[in-house]
This record gives structure tokens, sequence and C-alpha cells, in this order.
């Protein structure tokens, strides 16, 4: 008689302590070190703006197409970064659920212990992140086809029909939510398990057979793109054309998880080819229970150095520092910006903190004092030529309008719109513009779109209130300044002429103080010391009174090599200034040799201009 | 997990999925309301957009505005001499009618009045009644379809420049064609042939696949070998007039508008569709003048343009000299499309009369009207606030302002539907900047009536939205021909060899192409 015995399987859930430890340290590590909010204020200059507005019509518009639903949702959490600590939790609960799916999808091979292989795609997130990159997209759709894949293994039915069916059913879903990418990820993984780990080859074959022609013809038929464009454009790298090394995560993310179906599944594969399932498992028990004492402080010691390994190598400290300048700039925190510009080497220096730190120096008062203190370039007070185009036009953006360049600044925030999308910054500082121009209407379309923000929003609501309280603005003292210097006299030159903007804006509005002063910086930088000469006397007008020690140095180096006086029409230059400035020719006339000179001098003078001019500028003709 | 968790989360998804559709399409009915007592106040209530004082086809979708009164509830209804009234309650002041209801009330009295009652809900003053919009339904229906341009505010940089088409009866935006999908292409100077939505010319460039026009007949598209700058379509369907100019812009520092384009050299050419070769005349090809935007008489047998005397010597310098003393008159010149000859140019209308830069001449389809728009200088109407809608009688030569229709921002790229009864016309209004879709009447004596805006179905669409629509043109119907065959002419390497035997239109430095850098 055969007796029927029935067995409950009861799996009680473990604590993992090391995959706590290591996502807590994942978590804190995000937090505190690569500070998501940086990457928040990099959005629209160092990477793509991730569009997102609130309200049901951008919704719909999502709805309405491929991949939308992933788009929507990466743009959401992509905001959400402006609060770190919510951006940390994230970024970490992406990483904690890839790797949950690791651990389920080795487990679908019978494969019990997944180790340390679980952290390796919390790892290539943490890489991906170190850049300060936004591969959120990268990662909600890989995630997405690694769970898809999972819970199609737990609901396939058994039979080759019902199995295809669900098959289609799913990827034409994942298709619709995520898009190309993530389907393919969802079509390997799940065949390769079928194949192998289930053995059921016809199925599986049919599933990669039928999964990868399914979207190779969504790719066709929905993209007028042409296949090879609507393949690559799927999978996420359309907007990434150009090979760059940061990119080598994300494709090892992508392959990572198909990779590791196939080598779990060919490992079982073999191993039950040779001995069967149970020896196997039972002989790779007997090898665990040998070093069963040490292995969890080998893991730990292994996941704490690929975990440090990973974040040396790939912790890129020049866009941290990009990102902190624009933050720091964005808050108006001009004291900031000097100070994190001063730490930097000068192989991280260059012409944005160059242009950052003129405009946190001139805010604060101290650009004709302390300019020199660091290495100048005349393109960097109207970023005339050379600069990367994003930042260049959005950086550009701001200081004409407060130049008083307003319909220059009108047209480059509109041809930055027109690159990155409706920027919360753009879309204020365009409302900005409009009302300086006495364009309230204008403003509140701004100011209506600038109210759909998520971060923003409710200081649109805020400005739009107070714009329809008073739609000229006529008791905002930032409006009447900026109307004030605002170019009243036309012209039609480019705007990469600096000298003739500054000049133009100076000429059309002699108490117009910034165009003066980074007029002054311009001709200093540049050596045109007859032009800094003959404008000197308009101190008096710009209510100085006092010379700024770099002009004072200039009005010594030009009467030096000229012989001429300049009027300063009654304002003087402090004695100590002309003694220093005594000493520095005399020691330099001591020297032959220019480099000798100019090492021996610059611990004492490096932040003279004459030092900059005599070292630097000599090849430019007063 | 449990298989049956598993099915539990595939059939949770489904659901999520299908709730977000289902929610998606579903648009929110309004409850009726019973007002017993009411104030009467004499004031029109300020409604955005402006539908008020019109005349509108008695084809076209639901004028849905919003009510920007101050209230707590809002209640609208719209009635007419037949018919069931439509009836709207609002908490917010969005007033979106029934599509299907508007349109049975619109289609049962054509040439009769519509009104629309206002109600406001105030905050313990109860009910206040506004003073009624009174709209007159047209008798003569407008085309179901106009096919535009949509960009963003322009300067130098274009990354999303897309031809839509919109379902005028039912408020539905689709598109034909966007540059996006072709690396940032961009797509212009769309034109059809006689209305007919199923040919047209399609001018495209980008940096992978160069610059050409496509060529949409019979649901194909061919690329042929040339790039066409604003097209003109013979009525026989078998010439093509086009310009071809080397166009700038520049910007002004210190003006309202801070755009502004020349055209440094233009002529006119004409390609022939059987012989598939492209010709020129000297007439219309005069180095000294700058000759543009053509046009065909609906009979076929003139070529209307404009032109301007070149004012500068130095073709290179940007902006030239005497660029604000450019006007441009409106020439004609006889054609024979079966001989394939042309007569003698005369000037029909010249700028000297009208003391304005003639622009963008348009026929009504009768032949009895001719549109234009008349600035103070420039060939380019939409940056010059001075820009206006003039018709020409064509049996008086007499030329009026379209006061009715014009406003005091730039009014330009207009067209006749194919009744001559309605005009579609890109405007400013009201805030100068942002450039809509207007549409106004045009009764037989050629007098204009108000225009309104092109309704969507979110009343508050155009309050938050900056994008630019111009050159739109009426179609009998939707272009049916995918973005997907588009594509498919675009990628291909095949196109359609034009012979061209004139070096160039107009006589200019060695090695420079005379081509659009810009419209």
């Amino acid at each position: 008689m055969a007796v029927l015995t029935k067995r409950t399987v009861v799996t009680i859930p473990r604590i993992n302590i090391l995959s706590i430890v290591f996502f807590a340290c994942f978590y804190a590590y995000v937090w505190m070190v690569i500070e998501p909010y940086l990457i928040y204020y990099g959005f629209g200059i160092i990477v793509e703006y991730p569009e997102f507005s609130t309200g049901w019509g951008f919704f719909k518009g999502h709805l309405s197409h491929v991949s939308g639903l992933l788009e929507y949702v990466t743009g959401f959490l992509s905001h959400m970064f402006y609060y770190s600590w919510f951006g940390a939790l994230t970024i970490t609960a992406i990483a904690w659920l890839l790797s949950v799916g690791t651990v389920r999808l080795m487990r679908l091979s019978g494969t019990v212990k997944s180790n340390f292989i679980r952290y390796i795609p919390a790892l290539f997130v943490l890489m991906m992140f170190n850049h300060y990159n936004n591969p959120l997209y990268t990662c909600l759709g890989i995630l997405a086809g690694l769970w898809a894949s999972i819970l199609y293994e737990k609901i396939s039915p058994k039979n080759i029909a019902g199995s295809i069916f669900i098959f289609i059913i799913s990827l034409g879903v994942l298709y619709y939510i995520v898009g190309g990418g993530a389907s393919i990820v969802f079509v390997l993984i799940s065949g390769i398990c079928v194949v192998l780990v289930e053995g059921k080859r016809l199925i599986g074959g049919s599933n990669l057979l039928v999964g990868t022609l399914m979207i190779f013809l969504f790719g066709i038929y929905l993209s007028p793109m042409s296949p090879t464009e609507a393949f690559f454009g799927m999978i996420g790298f359309e907007k990434s054309p150009e090979w760059s090394l940061e990119l080598i995560p994300e494709i090892c993310l992508y392959l990572f998880l198909p990779v590791l179906a196939a080598a779990v599944g060919l490992r079982d594969n073999l191993s039950s080819h040779k001995t069967g399932r149970a020896d196997h498992k039972k002989s790779s028990s007997g090898k665990k229970s040998g070093s069963k004492k040490l292995r969890p402080v080998f893991q730990t010691a292994a996941l704490a150095m690929a975990f440090f390994v990973t974040v040396f190598y790939s912790f890129d400290s020049r866009a941290k520092l990009k990102c902190r300048t624009i933050y720091l700039d964005r808050q108006e925190k001009w004291y900031g910006v000097m100070e994190l510009i001063s730490q930097l080497s000068s192989q991280n220096y260059n012409l944005f903190h160059n242009h950052f730190l003129n405009k946190a120096l001139y805010f604060s008062g101290q650009l004709g004092d302390k300019m020199f203190f660091f290495p100048q370039q005349s393109e960097s007070f109207l970023l005339s030529s050379k600069a990367g185009k994003g930042l260049k036009e959005f950086v550009g953006c701001h200081i004409f309008l407060r130049l008083g360049q307003v319909n220059l600044a009108e047209k480059k925030t509109h041809e930055i719109m027109e690159n990155t999308g409706e920027h919360p910054q753009i879309l204020k500082l365009l409302a900005q513009i409009n009302i300086v121009k006495n364009q309230p209407e204008t403003a509140r379309m701004y100011l209506k779109a600038l109210s759909k923000n998520l971060i923003y929003g409710g200081q649109g609501k805020d400005l739009l209130a107070r714009l329809n309280e008073d739609p000229h603005q006529n008791t905002d003292p930032e409006v009447m300044h900026l109307r004030s210097i605002m170019l009243q006299t036309d012209s039609h030159f480019p705007d990469n002429m600096t000298e003739k903007l500054l000049l133009e804006l100076f000429n059309d509005n002699t108490s117009n103080r910034m165009a003066f002063e980074y007029l002054m910086g311009h001709y200093l930088i540049s050596g045109r010391l007859e032009k800094f000469a003959n404008n000197i006397s308009r101190l008096k007008d710009l209510n100085f009174n006092k010379i700024p020690v770099h002009y004072a140095e200039g009005i010594l180096t030009y009467q030096s090599i000229t012989g001429k006086k300049i009027n300063m029409q009654g304002l003087i230059i402090p004695p100590e200034i002309i003694e220093e400035f005594k000493i520095f020719e005399e020691i330099h006339d001591d020297y032959k040799d220019k480099q000798t000179a100019a090492k021996a001098l610059k611990a004492r003078f490096g932040r003279c201009y004459y030092y900059y001019y005599t070292f630097y500028g000599t090849d430019i003709i007063p | 997990m449990s298989r049956r968790s598993g099915y539990l989360i595939f059939f949770f998804i489904l659901a999520v999925i299908a709730f977000c559709v289902w929610y998606g399409l579903h648009t929110f009915s309004s409850d009726p309301v019973t007002i017993e007592e009411y104030a009467q106040v004499s004031a029109p209530p300020k409604i955005k957009p402006d539908y008020s004082g019109i005349v509108i086809p008695p084809n076209i979708g639901p004028l849905n505005f919003v009510i920007h009164e101050p209230g707590t509830g809002y209640y609208v209804k719209a009635y007419s001499a037949e018919g069931t009234p439509l009836k709207v309650y609002s908490k917010t002041g969005r007033i979106e009618f029934s599509r299907r209801k508007w349109q049975k009330l619109l289609s049962v009295n054509p040439g009769k009045k519509l009104y629309i009652d206002i109600y406001v809900k105030s905050k313990g003053n109860g009910w206040v009644r506004h003073e009624n919009i009174v709209n007159t339904i047209a008798e003569e229906p407008i085309d179901p379809y106009v096919a535009y341009r949509i960009i963003n505010p322009l300067y130098n940089f274009t990354n999303n420049t897309a031809i839509h088409q919109y379902d005028l009866e039912n408020n539905k935006e689709s598109l034909i064609i966007k540059g996006k999908s072709f690396y940032s292409g961009c797509v212009n100077c769309h034109s059809f042939l006689n209305y007919d939505p199923e040919t047209m010319l399609l001018g495209f460039r980008n940096i992978v696949y160069g610059m050409s026009t496509l060529f949409a007949s019979n649901g194909r598209v061919k690329k042929l070998g040339i790039k066409f700058g604003h097209t003109s379509w013979h009525p026989s369907g078998k010439v093509a007039a086009y310009s071809i100019y080397r166009v700038k812009q520049f910007f002004h520092h210190a003006r309202r508008e801070v755009r502004d384009v020349v055209e440094l050299d233009s002529a006119l050419a004409y390609y022939l569709l059987d012989k598939q070769v492209a010709k020129t005349t000297p007439e219309f090809a005069d180095k000294e003048r700058l000759e543009t935007q053509p046009v065909w008489s609906p009979d076929g047998k003139y070529l209307y343009f404009v032109s301007a005397p070149v004012l500068w010597e130095n073709r290179k310098k940007l902006p030239p000299e005497n660029f604000e003393k450019v006007q441009y008159d409106l020439m004609r010149i006889s054609y024979d499309v079966e001989t394939d000859t042309w007569g003698k140019l005369e000037t029909f209308l010249s700028a000297e009369q009208t003391g304005k830069s003639i622009l963008i001449p348009r026929f009504s389809p009768d032949g009895r009207f001719m549109l234009v728009s008349m600035c103070d200088y420039s060939c380019f109407a939409l940056f010059q606030p001075s820009s206006d809608l003039y018709l020409i009688d064509m049996e008086t030569g007499k030329y009026s302002d379209l006061e009715e229709a014009n406003s005091n921002h730039s009014e330009a790229w207009h067209g006749f539907s194919s009744n001559s009864r309605w005009i579609v016309f890109s405007s400013k209004r009201p805030e100068g900047v942002f450039t809509r879709l207007y549409f106004s009447y045009i009764d037989k004596t050629g007098k204009s009536s108000k225009a309104f805006i092109m309704p969507q179905s979110d009343a508050s669409f155009y309050e938050s939205s900056y994008r630019i629509y111009n050159v739109p043109e009426f179609i009998s119907g939707p272009v049916k021909i995918s973005q997907k065959e588009f594509g498919r002419a675009i990628r291909s390497k095949d196109e359609v060899k034009v012979e061209i035997p004139f070096s160039t239109a107009t006589p200019q430095a060695p090695g420079e192409t005379l081509q659009l850098e810009r419209e």
C-alpha cells in the first residue's frame, strides 16, 4: 500500500546582515558623498534635463508613446534628487531590488547561494552615479526587465502555447511601459532561463526568437527611423551616441543579468549531466562546511574591497565640483563659490570656474580687488568663446540679463530651452526677462509652466500671484534695477564680442556698474591698458570712493610703461600699493631671465596685476 | 514568490495599466445645476480664449474656454434657435463642451446666432449672470483639417520642428512628421495641391540626410534631388514654383522683437513634374532684385510673387546696409502651362503705392480676392510687429486692411479655405511673442469678422503653451501618409534626379551655394 506523505516547506526569511550593512553603506555613500541634489543642479548643464511636470496633460502625453511611463517615472524620481535623502533612497532601492532580483534569478536555476554576485549590479549602479550622470532611465528599465523575467518564470504555464502566449502578452505590456532596452533584457533572461534552467528548449528558443523578432518589428513599425537606428535608439543609446568610458558600467549592467542567467544555467546543466543535481548540491554543501567559519570574513572583506575600489576608481570629483559650483552660484552663495574655487588645483580650474568666480567677486564687491588672485581669461566674463555649448549658454543667459543685455539674454535663454527643455531655471528666467521688458502676459505664460514644476511649482505660483497683483512690477527693486540698466539703443552685432557688448552697455548707461567693472576687468586681462586708462575717470561717476587694488596696480603699470599720467578725478592710490609696485620693479630689474624672475616674485607679488601683466600678458601691446 | 502571487502581481499590473488608459481617455461629465435666482451684470465676462462676437463655422469643434471671473462655481448655457442647449457646470471656470452635443447644436443652426449665457457664483452673493455672448454660426463650413508647422520660439537652433495636422471638427491634433525622428532635422515648406492631403511637397534638411524636397502622392513619397523654398503648386499639378534664397537671421539688442530676417539674395524657379526638370527665367531671377514667395492664380494663368530691389553692395555683411528700407512689390507674370512659356512681367501693386512691404500673396480659390500681409519693411512678416493682413480685390485692384481680423501684433502666414469664405493665419496676439492660429470669416464682399483662435479640447491650453504655430494650410482631409513612409523616403538613397539647367538663379560669389539657411 502506497503511503502518501504530505510535506510542507516553510521558508523562514533570513536576515542577511552583510546585505544590510552593504546597503546601509551604499545609502550613506550616495547621500553623503555623491549628494544627489548636486546631480539635480547639473540637469540641463552636465546631464540632460529630465522633463517632468505635474498635471494630467503631461501624464497623458506620456501614455501615448512607448516607454512613456518609464520616462514619466524617471522624470519624477530625477526631480526628487533635489532632496538628497530621497534621491539616495531611490538609488539604493534600485540597487537593492537589482540585488534581490539577481538572487531570485540565481535561485531559479537552483543556485541557493548567490554570495558576492548579488552585489555586482549595485556596484554598477554606484559607478554610474559616481559620474554625476543620471542613469535612472537605464537602471529602472533593466530593473523592470529583470523582475518581469522573474514574474514570467513564476506564472508561465507548462504547455508551449500557453507559455508563449503569456510571454507575448508580457513582452507587449513591458515594451509599452519601458521600451525596447528593458524588453531585450526580459527576452534574453527569460529565454535563457527556460532553455538552460528548465530545459525546455522549444519554449525557450521560441521565446528568444519571437521576442527578438517582436522587438525588432516594434522598432521598425513604431519608429520612423531605420531598423538599426530604431534598435539602438530603443535600447537607450541614442542620447549618448558618442563612445565614452562612462558608458561601460551601463553596458555592463545591460549584459550582466543575461550573461549571469546563461552562466548559471550552463553550470547547472553541466553539473547535472555529470553527477545529477542532488549530488551536486550535496557535494557543494559539503564543500561549504569546510570553510564555513572563515567564509563570512572573506566575503565581507571582498565586498568591502570591491566597494572601495569601485568608489575610488569611478568617482568623478571634477563633475561633483562643477555641480557644486553651479549649486552655489544658483543659490547666490558668493563666498561659497570663491572658497570652493580657491581650493581647486590648477588642472581642475577652467573657464567656467573663472566665470563663476568673477561673477561671485563682482556680486560680493571684490572684482577689482581680488580677481588676479586667480588665473584669468578674458573670455570668462561673457563666455564668449571656447566654452562648452551647454554650460556656456545656460550660464551666459543669466549673466547677459544681469548686465542689461536683456534681448540677448532672451535669445540665449530660448536657445537653451530648445536644447534643454522646460528647465525651471529657464522658465523663471524667461518670466523675469519678460517682466523686465514689461510684457506681463508673456511672463505669465512661463510662470504658469513653472507652476507645474515638481520642485519650483510653489515658487512659480507665488511669482504668478505677485504678477497678477502688480502686472508691471514697478515696486520690485530688482526689476526696477534691471529696467534701469536695460539697453535702450538698438544694434545688431553678434553676441560673442565681449568688449563691444560691454562698451555698448556702458555707453548707453554710464551708471551700469557691472558693465563697467566687467569692461575694466576685460581690459586688464587682455592687457589693453590704454583703454583701461581712458576709463579710469569714470570711477567717480560710479560712486567709487576708493580705487580698487587691481585698478591701482593697472594704473601704476600703465604709467610705468608709457610715462603718461592718468587723471584719477581726485582718487588716490594708497601709498602701500605704490611702495609694493616700486619693490616689484626693483627686484624684477635684477633678473635677466624671465622665468627665474617669475618664480622669485610669485610668492610676494603673484596676486598683483603687474605680476600677471609682466609674466602672462607681455605679448599684448598696452 | 508562489505561482499564485505571481499571477496576482501580473493581473494587478494589467489592472493599473487598464485604469491609466481608461482614465486618460475619460473626460469628466458635468452635473446640471438649477439657478433660481441671480443678479444681472451688464458687463461681459472675461473669458480666455476670447470667443465672443465672432462668426464660427457650422462644423467647428467645441470652443472651450476658461472664465476668468472670481467665483466658486460657473454655469454656462450655450443655445441657438434649434436643438438642445448645452449646459456645463464647473467649479474652476474651465468650460469644456461635449463634442457630440456641440456638433449637433451647430449643425442644425447654420446662419443663426449662438448664445452663450454665463453665470458665476461668488462667495456669499449667490449667482451673477453676465451679459451673454452672441456669436454667429456661418452657413459655409470650414475645411475639416489644417496642417501647420510647430516650433518653439526660434532663434539659432531648431531641434523640435514638426508638421502637424488638426482636425477642426473634433479638436484633435496629430503628427504628420517631426524633425526629431531624423537626427533633429528641420521640416518645412509644406505645400498641398488644391487642398488635397494626398499630394504634397515638403522640405527637409538635416546633417545626416542632407537637404531635399519630399513629394508625396497616392500614399507614396519620393525624394527630389532639389530643395524648394516657399512653394506653390500650379492648379494643374504639372508645375511647382518655388523660391531659392539666402536668408539670414540677426538679432536686435534693444527692440521688443529680438529677431529679424533679411534675404541677402533670392530668386524664383519652377519644377516641371513630368519632365523632372527645374527651370528659371530672367524675369524672376534678376540679380538686382530679391524675388520670393510665389503663388499661382487659381486659373493658372499668372504667377504672382513679391520682389524687392537689392539695396546693398556688400552681399555678405549682416545685416546689410539699408535693410530697414527693403520693401517688396507684388509682381505677376503670365504663363502658359501647355507650352511652358512666360509672358511679360508686371508690377501688380508696388510698395511705393502702399508704403509697406507686401508679402505672402495668397488667392481665394474663387479668384476674387488676394490676401497679403504688409509691414514696414522685411521679407519676414512675423518678426515685424507692424505686419497686418490686407485683402486685395482682384476685380478692382483695391486693397484694404482686414481691420476686424487684425490686431496690434504681427499677422502673417495666411491662407483661404477651399470655399473662399474662411481664412486661417498666424498671429502673435494677445501678448506679441507666441504665434497662434486664428480664423476669420470673409464674406462675399471681402469683409472680415473678428478672428478667433483655433479651439482646443483643453480649455486652458493656450495659457501655458509656448509652441509657435505657423504656415497653416487648409486641407480637405487628414494626411494619411505615415511618418514611416516619410522616413523611408528621407533615408532612401534613391532620389529623383532633377535636371537643373541653370547654375543658380542669381549670380553669386564663387563656391557659394544659394540655399535655404533659415525659414
